[in-house]
C-alpha cells in the first residue's frame, strides 16, 4: 500500500507531462481523494438553479465533490443557503429526499434534533440532558454547517467549500458569457428548470473521462458513426421530398467532418474552463422558429436578437463541475462518486416567454443525446469504459495528448487552437496540476476552521 | 366507414405476447410495425409525469425514432453496439377492462421485469401501460408507457426497449 505516494508536488508533476498524462490520474484512489480535497474542495461547484427553490423552505439535496449538501431557500425568502447535510449530533444525513419543502425545519430522523433553514440548531428532545454538562448548542459544530461560500450568477447557484479564493465572477471569467447567453435567449430574460428531476446517467468510470470528452472533436465522427449512419439509413428509405425531421436536426451534426470541427475552434481559459465554437457550432444549422424569433424581437429589438442568437458556443465547461449548452438550454453536472464512478446529471431549462416548441427541442436534444437510453451517450460511455479498464490493468501506461501540440495561440491567459487540437485536454491538465500542487495547507485549514467557528 | 371488429381478450393477449417476443428476439422491425403510424413508446422520468412534450423523459420515441433505433441496433459503427444486446421480459397477468359496448380503444397494464445483458446483466422493473386501438389491419399499439421503479435514480446505459 503506497497511500502517501502522491501527496507531494513533485510526484504529482510526474503524472502530467506537456503532452501526455499518466494512467494513475484515473485509477489511483489516493489521487481521487486529493482531487476531492484540492479541486472539488476549492473550486466553485454548481449546486442548482434558483427556480428549484422558489418558496421559503424549498430545498434540494446534492453533493459538492463527495460532501452531501442541502440547498435551501431561507425562511426569510431572500437567501439561498447551502448546508452540509449532516446532523450535528451523531452525523447522520438529515435529509434523503431529492427535493421537497422543509416548512422551516429540518429534523434528523435518528434522535430528532431539529435545524432551521440557516442550519442553526433549533431543538433537541428532552433538552435537560444537555444542561450544565458543558454543551453549547449555539456552536456551529452542532448545527448543519453552512458551506464556506455561496454565490449566484443570474440564478445559477455555485458553492465553494474553501473560505478563501476568487469570488464567483472572477472564477467564471469568460464563462459568464455562456450563462448570460442562455438566460438572454429567454424573451423574458429568465430561465427555469423543467420538472423535479433530470437524467442521472451512471458512469462506471473516473469523472475526468467525461470532462475530457467535451471538447474531444476527433471522436464524434467515429464514436457516433453508428447513430448518424442509422439516421442516414432511415432517411434514405423515406419518399423524396419528405418534411425535414427534427430528430435528424439534432443527431446529424454529430457526424460532422474533421474540417467542420476544426473550423469551430477551441478556446481554453484559466482554471480549466473552456468552450468550442463561438461563431459556428453543432447548433449553427438549427431552424429558427418564426414565433420564437418574433417573441425575441419584440423583447430585445432586431439587432440585439441577432446578436444573442448568433452567439454559438458548444459545451461551455465550467471546470470541474458542469458544462453548459446555452443554445439548447441544458446543463450537465458532474458528480464524482469514487475513483471509478461518476454520475452525470442532465438538467433542462425552459426559456420564459418562449413558445413551447423551444422547450420541445430542448427535451428532444436531451432525450436523443444525454439520456442513458439515448443512441449517443452510451457510445461515449463505452469508450470511457474501455480506457478505464486498460488503465486499471496497466495496459495503457500513458494517455497521449499530442495532437496539434505547440500550435496553440496564446493571448494573455487565454489559449486557442484549431477545433481538433488536444489543447482541450492539455488545458484541463494545466489547471488540474495548479489545483493539485497549489499552496493547500492554508486554504484547507481555513475551510475546517470556518466549519467550526461560532456564527 | 368500416365496421371494425370488437376488441377481444384473446386478440389483446396475442398482441402483447407478440410484442414481448419481438423485443426478446431484438426484432425491432416487426416490433415497430405493431404500433400505429402515430404510435409512440414513452419512458418518463417521473412516475406522476403526464406530459412527454414539456418535461424530460428517458425515451419518447415516435415511429421514426423506432426505425432509427432499428438501424442503430448492432450497427458495427457504434462502439457500444459492438457488444450483443440480449434481453428477456416477464410480464404479470394483464389487467384490462373490456367494456360492454364495442369500443375501438382499450387500456391494458402489467408489471414487467426485464433483464438486459450488455457488458453485464441489468434488471429493470416497472409498470407498462398500453393503449391499444382496433384498426382495419387488426389491433395495434397506440402508445406504450413504461414507468421504471427507479426512473429517477442513476441509471446505466439502457440498450433496449423494455
Amino acid at each position: 500500500m503506497q497511500d502517501k505516494l502522491y501527496d507531494n508536488p513533485e510526484a504529482l508533476k510526474f503524472l502530467v507531462e506537456p503532452a501526455r498524462v499518466h494512467r494513475d490520474v484515473y485509477v489511483r484512489e489516493e489521487i481521487f481523494k486529493l482531487e476531492i480535497e484540492r479541486i472539488w474542495g476549492q473550486a466553485w461547484i454548481y449546486v442548482g438553479h434558483e427556480s428549484q427553490v422558489k418558496s421559503p423552505g424549498d430545498y434540494l439535496t446534492t453533493t459538492i465533490g463527495i460532501t452531501p449538501v442541502i440547498m435551501v431557500r431561507d425562511m426569510n425568502g431572500r437567501d439561498i443557503n447551502v448546508l452540509v447535510n449532516r446532523c450535528g449530533h451523531r452525523g447522520a444525513q438529515v435529509c434523503q429526499a431529492r427535493t421537497g419543502s422543509a416548512d422551516g425545519i429540518f429534523k434528523c430522523p435518528y434522535h430528532g434534533w431539529t435545524y432551521r433553514t440557516d442550519g442553526s440548531l433549533r431543538s433537541q428532545p428532552s433538552p435537560g440532558g444537555y444542561k450544565d454538562v458543558g454543551f453549547d448548542g449555539s456552536a456551529s459544530e452542532y448545527g448543519m454547517p453552512r458551506v464556506a461560500r455561496v454565490e449566484q450568477y443570474r440564478g445559477f447557484i455555485f458553492a465553494s467549500l474553501a473560505a478563501a479564493g476568487p469570488d464567483l465572477v472572477s472564477f467564471l471569467g469568460e464563462m459568464r458569457d455562456t450563462i448570460d447567453n442562455m438566460v438572454d435567449r429567454a424573451p423574458e430574460g429568465e430561465v427555469e428548470v423543467t420538472g423535479k428531476t433530470c437524467h442521472r446517467f451512471r458512469h462506471p468510470v473516473n469523472w475526468k473521462f467525461f470532462t475530457e470528452n467535451l471538447h474531444d472533436a476527433m471522436h464524434p465522427m467515429v464514436a457516433h458513426a453508428g447513430t448518424t449512419d442509422a439516421v442516414r439509413q432511415y432517411l434514405e428509405q423515406l419518399p423524396s421530398g419528405h418534411d425535414p425531421l427534427p430528430e435528424a436536426e439534432v443527431i446529424a451534426p454529430f457526424g460532422g467532418s474533421y474540417d467542420f470541427f476544426d473550423k469551430m475552434g477551441f478556446v481554453g481559459l484559466p482554471r480549466g474552463h473552456a468552450y468550442m465554437g463561438g461563431t459556428t457550432s453543432i447548433f449553427s444549422h438549427y431552424q429558427v422558429y418564426p414565433d420564437y424569433l418574433h417573441a425575441m424581437e419584440k423583447a430585445y429589438g432586431r439587432e440585439r436578437t441577432e446578436e444573442i442568437l448568433s452567439f454559438n458556443r458548444h459545451n461551455g465547461l465550467i471546470y470541474p463541475s458542469c458544462t453548459v449548452r446555452d443554445n439548447i438550454q441544458s446543463i450537465r453536472v458532474v458528480i464524482p462518486v469514487s475513483v471509478n464512478e461518476t454520475v452525470i446529471e442532465s438538467w433542462t431549462f425552459r426559456l420564459k416567454g418562449a413558445p413551447p416548441n423551444m422547450l420541445e427541442r430542448t427535451l428532444r436534444y436531451s432525450r436523443l443525446i444525454n439520456s442513458p437510453a439515448s443512441m449517443v451517450g452510451p457510445d461515449d460511455l463505452e469508450c470511457y469504459i474501455r480506457i478505464q479498464e486498460s488503465a486499471e490493468a496497466g495496459a495503457a501506461e500513458w494517455i497521449d495528448m499530442h495532437r496539434h501540440f505547440g500550435r496553440e495561440h496564446r493571448d494573455g491567459d487565454r489559449v486557442s487552437a484549431t477545433g481538433t487540437s488536444d489543447l482541450a485536454l492539455r488545458n484541463q491538465y494545466r489547471a488540474w496540476l495548479e489545483y493539485m500542487t497549489g499552496d493547500w495547507d492554508q486554504v484547507a485549514h481555513c475551510t475546517r476552521a470556518e466549519m467550526n467557528v461560532k456564527r | 366507414m368500416y365496421n371494425l371488429a370488437p376488441i377481444t381478450e384473446q386478440a389483446i393477449k396475442n398482441l402483447i405476447r407478440l410484442e414481448t417476443r419481438c423485443l426478446d428476439q431484438a426484432d425491432l422491425d416487426t416490433w415497430s410495425s405493431l404500433f400505429t403510424e402515430d404510435g409512440y413508446y414513452w419512458m418518463p422520468l417521473e412516475r406522476e409525469q403526464t406530459d412527454p412534450e414539456q418535461h424530460d423523459s428517458l425515451i419518447y420515441d415516435n415511429r421514426a425514432l423506432m426505425e432509427m433505433r432499428k438501424y442503430n441496433l448492432h450497427n458495427p459503427l457504434s462502439p457500444s453496439m459492438q457488444q450483443e444486446v440480449r434481453s428477456v421480459r416477464i410480464l404479470s397477468e394483464l389487467e384490462m377492462d373490456i367494456p360492454e359496448d364495442a369500443a375501438d380503444e382499450i387500456t391494458v397494464s402489467a408489471s414487467v421485469i426485464a433483464v438486459i445483458h450488455h457488458r453485464k446483466q441489468d434488471t429493470f422493473a416497472g409498470t407498462v401501460t398500453w393503449r391499444l386501438v382496433q384498426t382495419e389491419d387488426g389491433l395495434r399499439i397506440k402508445s406504450k408507457r413504461v414507468d421504471l421503479l427507479n426512473a429517477d435514480a442513476p441509471l446505466d446505459s439502457i440498450m433496449m426497449y423494455i
